[in-house]
């Protein structure tokens, strides 16, 4: 899998874009595995070896991060043998970062400073809405013109040389004539017989600017998501995760509309589909898409630490109810709901249990004699697991969307 | 921003995502309304890509 790295060619001066201009593409001159990570950093304008060591930390943390590289591998293409390799400027500061940077550097800060309080509502929103100011403020790269534009006709008509001026637009010094050509120093023009005949070039494509709207797109997506955030975490509106969410694919289509006939806004196509994705996963799981991420664990020892609901979106997650106070008299009821992972609840050995389990898809495993579990989709059953005769009373209300739910004793 | 030929594609995925979110925010479900909606944005789609091949070649 690991295939050589070579050192790549130095990329010409010209070949420089600003972080997050150019194409991302796979570095294959430069790769350890399949040249994302090269790539990415050609792309922001990161040392590769920054990029490697911070995905190698990561794949440490979570093995969604493999996944992510895999996902990449196909869906980034990589550069063709006749592209030239384009590096964008090197990152100096936080103002010439990439926002896919920031949002990257804001996921890694998640993994690892999980419920730190930079993640609390309020300095994330505040975050967006910067992010979304920054784009729609920040000046339009040097990238976006064409490389054959001139000063004020947007492109440039293939003439012969004049011996007053350099080439337009080109910034570059004019070579001097070859000997014999006919040209003397301090003349102003050619002799007419003796001009050079203008150089046979390939026609001009038409030049297409690039869209900003797009971006102003994605920067409104941020700046409204964050501000609804923000007010949400003020208690001054009241908008639910899902309703934020389809208020903001409803922009995006109203975006692409526009882009039917004006501009050009493919950027958002993917966002829309994660949008829609999560927007469906919230309806299979039954788990509000804020109810967290990462590994649970809840080992209840006193009345005062028995909630009632017990909820996390992805990851693993175990109730631990062993050692619970539970009531002898009539019977404590418990809700558990994961999205994606394995949950486990532990049970007293002397307790009588009901427990109503679905999983969407997955397993299930319970206790008991006989054939204890259950594997496939839609799996919705009620279970009943004797206890002692005077033993504490418990009813569970268990769902796990997609994973493993798991009952055991003790 | 530049007036350019009609694009299908953008416009097939921009109703889906406006009718999505419609759905959503009216207090529906994109899975029970998954049955009707993804059929009908997936013959919508082949019918834009075929358009805008079309379109590609003749162009």
């Amino acid at each position: 899998m690991m295939g050589p790295m070579n050192d790549a060619p130095p990329s010409p001066p010209g070949d420089r874009t600003r972080p997050g201009d150019g194409r991302l593409v796979r570095e294959p001159d430069d790769s350890m595995v399949s040249g994302v990570c090269s790539g990415l950093a050609d792309w922001l304008g990161l040392d590769v070896r920054l990029v490697r060591v911070l995905a190698a930390i990561l794949v440490l943390i979570t093995p969604w991060t493999l996944l992510a590289y895999l996902v990449a591998s196909f869906a980034i293409p990589e550069r063709r043998p006749d592209e030239p390799r384009v590096r964008a400027e090197r990152v100096t500061g936080l103002g010439d970062a990439h926002p896919a940077l920031l949002v990257g550097a804001v996921i890694v800060a998640v993994l690892l400073f999980d419920d730190t309080w930079f993640l609390h509502p309020f300095p994330a929103a505040v975050a967006l809405v910067a992010v979304g100011i920054w784009l729609l403020t920040r000046d339009r790269p040097p990238s976006d013109r064409h490389p054959n534009a001139g000063e004020d006709s947007g492109t440039t008509v293939a003439s012969g040389p004049s011996p007053t001026d350099a080439p337009s637009g080109t910034g570059r010094s004019v070579e001097p004539p070859p000997p014999g050509s006919g040209w003397s120093p301090g003349a102003t023009e050619w002799p007419t017989e003796q001009m050079p005949l203008a150089p046979e070039q390939p026609p001009l494509e038409p030049f297409e600017p690039r869209s900003v709207l797009g971006r102003v797109g994605l920067a409104l997506l941020l700046v409204g998501g964050g501000l609804v955030w923000l007010l949400d975490s003020v208690d001054l509106i009241d908008v639910s995760a899902r309703t934020a969410m389809a208020a903001g694919l409803l922009g995006i289509g109203v975006v692409l509309i526009v882009a039917t006939w004006r501009g050009r806004a493919a950027g958002l196509i993917p966002i829309g589909f994660l949008l829609a994705g999560l927007l469906v996963l919230d309806e299979a799981v039954d788990v509000p898409l804020d109810a967290g991420l990462g590994d649970r664990t809840y080992t209840i020892d006193t009345v005062g630490e028995l909630r009632e609901d017990y909820d996390l979106l992805a990851g693993d997650m175990v109730v631990d109810l062993t050692a619970a106070p539970l009531s002898r008299t009539r019977t404590t009821e418990v809700d558990a709901n994961l999205g994606v992972g394995d949950l486990e609840v532990r049970v007293p050995e002397d307790a009588r249990v009901t427990v109503d389990a679905t999983v969407r898809a997955g397993d299930l495993d319970w206790p008991g004699p006989g054939d204890t579990s259950e594997d496939g989709t839609s799996i919705d059953r009620s279970i009943t697991l004797a206890g002692e005769p005077g033993g504490p009373r418990l009813h569970l209300d268990l769902s796990v969307g997609f994973g493993t739910l798991e009952v055991v004793r003790g | 921003m530049v007036d350019h030929p009609f694009d299908p594609v953008s416009f097939v995925l921009g109703l889906m995502a406006v009718a999505s979110g419609l759905i959503v925010l009216a207090g529906g479900n994109l899975v029970e309304q998954a049955r009707i909606l993804l059929p009908l944005g997936l013959i919508a789609f082949g019918i834009a890509v075929l358009v805008r091949l079309g379109g590609d070649r003749a162009g």
